[in-house]
């Protein structure tokens, strides 16, 4: 449709601006502080020290840097394994004849819509409470006190804890999408196996799994952008403990913790944060290059 | 017939088993904090919650002594400010993205795409600098200002095919009745894409209303904080002075008005949601 320049300019103008001010400017600006040694938040760039990729290298011997990395990978793959397996579970069995499909939807994609506080403060209160929490009351009940006497939130556990209450938050969101792939699949190629007498198994394995690979590859894709970004469940569930935290959290401690933060022996430096940013960045867009390599486009078209 | 029915329940019965254990594990879940929320912390502890009645006084604690209620009103303004200008500023964009043609479209479609890529932690430090530049940190208006403009490249994103399937007749015959382009816009386009506006509205109200990195960065301030940030504290205090019903009541002051939105709208958010996604 054509219409007047004037009108396109006005109507595109603010969202174009919000653009080039709040997304384009600021990450070219990270992009170029993380090649400075800046000494605080309100520095004028002449105040700015060239320090070429000293940032990255001064990270890269960090022990929290590497540990918080390290940190993060886990959280990818366990949590990874963690909320497919029970997310595929679910999405399968919603696409299957059940009854009150979208109840069952809404009851799993409930804890996606609470506030992570809300989340962190109820597991972390309840669930693994060691005196009156539900694991230790089912355990006690059921007799098994090795397991009741488990201190789900000491320096041993939380990591593994942060990570089962994360997942629980997130399946339903995955769960969807799959489930939404499943039930794209047309009818007829099950009808047509179920004439050649395919069976259930054979039908999962020959049809709906093949079929899933463009889906697979998208949720894979969200899922590590997710979780190279992993942020909020250190700083509301795993607070200042060091075994929880992710790079995303030890920028914003190093940046924004003022003062109270555990690194306080490293010099506080502006750029070092904005190379955090980068280095997450980068380490997203290259994880999802290697993850379409690994699931080409799928050239099936139905 | 019969025989079949009841065969296929009963292959379908260790379906219903992971749903059920869903369902009972979310049910004993909020059950129990609700419970709790209303019970004395020693009724907790002795795992005989509402042993001592029904104390209302966790809750209107909360709002007397911890000034709840003025975060309360932070998180409804930044939520509802911020549902409204999302819409005015992503609205437009997306009409003329979804209708127009004109050289440069492609290259603002593909903008507000790569936006949607941008990492927030990317963009956070430039940002709280020109904040303070602006000497603006600690003011409900600068997370209001972070909220609709981080949230506008999706909107323009979600909304822009809801525009582009609105019948081209709709701007012709009212061209013909000598409307311009503007109240064409505002009076019939928008009105016609409003299944997708509200559900849009639904997406950024339980987006913002849980929103805690930008808060936490940006609104860390007693005067500018969120109900969400706010709990956090509470809970820390709490925590510490014992008050272990008060801390289940602020979970539940923070919980029920999203979920309330929720028990309207899932079947809206279920389905808005698995639009863009499977497309891949």
């Amino acid at each position: 449709m054509k219409m007047n320049k004037s009108i396109i300019a006005l109507f595109l103008l603010p969202a174009v601006l919000i653009y080039l001010v709040i997304f384009l400017y600021p990450t070219l600006r990270t992009l170029a502080m993380s090649f400075y040694d800046i000494p605080s938040l309100s520095s004028q760039f002449a105040e700015w020290h060239y320090v070429g990729l000293l940032n990255y290298k001064d990270l890269m011997h960090s022990p929290y840097f590497v540990s918080s990395m390290k940190n993060v990978l886990g959280i990818w793959a366990i949590g990874g394994v963690l909320i497919f397996a029970f997310a595929f579970l679910y999405a399968v069995i919603l696409a299957s004849k059940v009854r009150g499909t979208h109840f069952w939807r809404s009851v799993i994609f409930l804890p996606n819509t609470v506030s992570a506080v809300v989340l962190s403060v109820v597991w972390l209160q309840y669930i693994f409470n060691s005196s009156y929490g539900l694991l230790t009351t089912v355990f006690r009940r059921l007799g098994l006190t090795a397991l009741a006497d488990i201190q789900w939130t000491d320096n041993e556990h939380i990591y593994f804890s942060m990570i089962i209450a994360f997942s629980f938050g997130s399946i339903g969101y995955f769960m969807l999408i799959l489930n939404a792939g499943i039930n794209r699949i047309p009818g007829d190629y099950y009808e047509a196996a179920t004439l050649e007498g395919a069976s259930q198994r054979v039908k999962f394995f020959a049809i709906t799994l093949p079929l899933l690979r463009d889906v697979f590859r998208t949720t894979l894709v969200l899922w590590t952008i997710t979780a190279f970004n992993f942020f909020v469940w250190s700083a509301t569930f795993g607070l200042d403990d060091p075994h929880t935290v992710t790079p995303a959290f030890y920028m914003y401690q190093k940046v924004f913790g003022r003062g109270n933060n555990v690194y306080v022996e490293d010099a506080f430096n502006v750029g070092s944060g904005a190379s955090v940013g980068i280095l997450i960045t980068l380490a997203t867009l290259i994880a999802s290059a290697l993850i379409s390599r690994l699931f080409p486009k799928d050239r099936l078209e139905y | 017939m019969r025989s079949r029915t009841a065969k296929r329940i009963g292959s379908l019965l260790p379906a219903y088993i992971p749903l059920y254990a869903w369902l009972i594990f979310t049910i004993i879940l909020f059950g129990w904090v609700i419970l709790a929320s209303l019970s004395t912390t020693r009724d907790i502890f002795t795992n005989s919650l509402l042993g001592s009645g029904i104390h209302w006084s966790n809750y209107s604690g909360l709002f007397k002594d911890q000034g709840m209620g003025r975060y309360f009103a932070n998180s409804v303004v930044y939520t509802v400010v911020s549902c409204i200008g999302i819409i005015a500023v992503a609205a437009p964009a997306a009409y003329i993205l979804g209708r127009a043609r004109f050289r440069g479209r492609a290259l603002a479609s593909t903008m507000f795409m790569s936006a949607l890529a941008i990492p927030s932690i990317l963009i956070t430090i430039p940002l709280f600098s020109v904040f303070v530049a602006l000497k603006l940190t600690g003011s409900v208006v600068t997370l209001v200002i972070v909220y609709i403009c981080t949230n506008v490249p999706f909107g323009v994103f979600f909304l822009t095919g809801f525009f582009s399937s609105i019948p081209k007749e709709f701007e012709e015959s009212a061209a013909m009745d000598g409307c311009g382009p503007i109240r064409t816009f505002v009076s019939i386009i928008l009105p016609v894409a409003q299944p997708g506006i509200v559900t849009l509205s639904i997406f950024n109200f339980l987006g913002v209303w849980n929103e805690y990195f930008y808060a936490l960065i940006f609104a860390n301030d007693s005067s500018a904080r969120t109900l969400a940030l706010s709990l956090q504290s509470i809970v820390y205090g709490f925590a510490n002075t014992g008050n272990y019903g008060g801390i289940f009541a602020a979970c539940m002051v923070v919980f029920l008005p999203s979920f309330a939105v929720y028990l309207f709208v899932s079947k809206r958010i279920i389905a808005g949601l698995t639009v863009g996604a499977v497309k891949g």
